[in-house]
């Protein structure tokens, strides 16, 4: 239990009740299983690679400033 | 049989009044024009415009003063149109994942951008939307981006749409600009993700955005007879942002008039950018081709003598890619909606919606919230198709809102987020909640803290998500949480 309050925030420990602790870890953990059940291959720290433009002979350099 | 033996006649002739009457589409509006009445065996045809990356104020109709979309605008004068529409998800898999099957994304283990190379992919067992309209009939295509499974038996083909053009194995194009591929010193001429296939025949100059758009006038032209269902998923406006040149000088001399005295970019969390003007030329120009492009399918529709009985959708896969690290924020503004693409505020996951049936729905603004799920079942009901509730376990048919009187659950019913992932935006694994005016956000793994965080907006008098009322109004904080934690439970698979 003093776990579960330590980690809620901004709440004032006195305002706390025992179902949002019990809300917050199951949020927490089934965060964490979803995250688990995306299969392989994805990164959880993500990646800027989707947001990065292509640079081919088509795009000129003063586009490349815009993104 | 002797056709002038009038009582030989009479039970044939019953016969055929009892089928037809039998296979007559129940209307799926109350406001049907006899006008406009369609044989009784024809259904609408449906066309998807499923747009990506694209932001909340991206349009003119929905507030953007800097991109010209007057053709969507247009559009939108026909249409209802949603201002209080969500994503699935705020990155764009789980929101395709979630339009495909009418689930929440995390039901079909989808809640991350799927990167290359992966086996992540759609399940095949889903019965997509292709499939169920392919099913009542529908003559079913896909254009563009798909981003559910690279492989050759995880593609759109396998998943309901018997004809599809230009799907490539990735989440963007490798170029907006033929051949449509990654060419640097990496890939040199290799074989890549990003290319587009289909295309070869075009030539030096083509622009990716009209080059789909020759394939579904085509497609509608073919299939102009039957009842067709085409998903076109425009890769634009993703990134890379590139624009289609004759369009490129007007928005740079747009962008050099506007006179703005506040800071280009707003701080978010996690050392984050958001973009707090639009003010990007090349994207500016990439909207005005996508509009000009979304008027070329209209326009063939009503040449055609299509228009009257054609529902047209017109929608996004996440927010605006509005918000990144460092000095680098995104190339549009989700203003005044907090933080874009990848983020679970508002400018993250409120897109536009616009559901357009000349003569059958009565345009208007519709502020009920919606969520990505409910196109599934809502185009069931259009097509006078029955739901399938066992398979959009968690969208609900928009109809009752289109006619003007939202049904109960529309009504009371919450929306939920989770996006237990860090993104390249700079958001961290978060769950976000909305009932009512209220929203709850749940920062589960802030990395700048060793906390959990929540926080509490009123969306009626705080839209851009400032005011954290979380302390302020705890019984509200404990009742979203409770909410929320429900919902994951329940849309948590068990294995």
């Amino acid at each position: 239990m003093c776990f579960a309050g330590a980690i809620i925030f901004p709440l004032p420990r006195a305002e706390l009740g025992l179902n949002l602790q019990i809300y917050t870890l199951t949020a927490k953990l089934l965060g964490m299983l979803i995250q688990s059940r995306n299969q392989a291959g994805l990164s959880t720290r993500g990646t800027v690679e989707a947001t990065r433009p292509a640079r081919t002979e088509n795009i000129t350099s003063s586009l490349r400033l815009y993104i | 049989m002797n056709l002038n033996d009038r009582h030989s006649m009479q039970p044939l002739f019953a016969l055929l009044c009892f089928w037809a009457i039998l296979t007559q589409p129940t209307s799926a509006l109350e406001s049907r024009n006899d006008n406009q009445a369609k044989p009784a065996n024809a259904k609408p045809n449906i066309v998807l415009f499923f747009i990506d990356d694209l932001g909340y104020t991206d349009l003119g109709c929905y507030g953007s003063a800097f991109y010209e979309t007057p053709v969507i605008d247009q559009l939108s004068k026909s249409s209802v149109r949603f201002t209080d529409f969500y994503s699935a998800n705020p990155v764009c898999s789980p929101t395709r994942a979630a339009l495909m099957t009418g689930k929440a994304p995390q039901r079909v283990g989808i809640t991350q951008w799927i990167n290359q190379p992966n086996d992540l992919h759609l399940p095949l067992p889903e019965v997509t939307l292709g499939e169920a309209l392919g099913s009542a009939g529908y003559q079913t295509g896909y254009i563009g981006k798909w981003h559910l499974g690279e492989k050759d038996n995880q593609q759109p083909s396998e998943q309901g749409f018997v004809w599809m053009k230009s799907v490539n194995r990735a989440g963007q194009p490798g170029s907006y600009f033929f051949p449509f591929k990654r060419r640097n010193k990496r890939t040199k001429n290799a074989k890549t993700y990003w290319d587009v296939p289909d295309l070869d025949d075009r030539k030096e100059g083509d622009y990716l955005t009209d080059e789909l758009t020759d394939h579904a006038l085509s497609f509608i032209s073919k299939h102009r007879d039957q009842p067709f269902f085409l998903c076109f998923a425009h890769y634009a406006v993703h990134t890379p942002i590139q624009a289609p040149k004759h369009l490129l000088a007007k928005y740079q001399a747009k962008a050099s008039a506007i006179r703005f005295s506040g800071p280009e970019f707003i701080d978010e969390r996690n050392n984050s950018k958001s973009r707090a003007i639009q003010n990007n030329p090349a994207y500016g120009a990439m909207m005005e081709n996508l509009d000009n492009n979304v008027g070329r399918v209209l326009e063939h529709l009503k040449k055609l003598e299509l228009g009257n009985n054609t529902i047209v959708i017109f929608t996004s896969d996440n927010g605006g890619l509005s918000t990144l690290p460092a000095k680098r924020p995104g190339p549009t503004s989700c203003r005044p909606l907090r933080a874009g693409k990848g983020w679970t505020y508002e400018g993250g996951i409120r897109i536009p919606l616009m559901v357009a049936w000349p003569n059958q729905i009565k345009p208007g603004i519709c502020s009920t919230p919606g969520i990505t799920m409910d196109i599934y079942p809502t185009l069931l009901e259009l097509a006078g198709e029955k739901q399938r509730p066992k398979q959009h376990l968690d969208g609900h048919s928009l109809v009752s809102t289109l006619r003007g009187t939202p049904d109960d659950e529309l009504k009371n019913r919450f929306l939920a987020w989770t996006y237990p992932h860090a993104h390249g935006s700079g958001h961290t694994p978060s769950h976000a909640i909305r009932s009512g005016d209220w929203k709850l956000v749940h920062l589960i793994d802030d990395k700048t803290k060793t906390e959990d965080r929540y926080e509490l907006y009123n969306l009626r008098t705080d839209l851009g998500e400032q005011e954290n009322l979380a302390v302020k109004q705890h019984e509200k904080t404990h009742e979203l949480a409770g909410l929320l934690s429900g919902w994951l439970q329940k849309t948590t698979p068990k294995k």
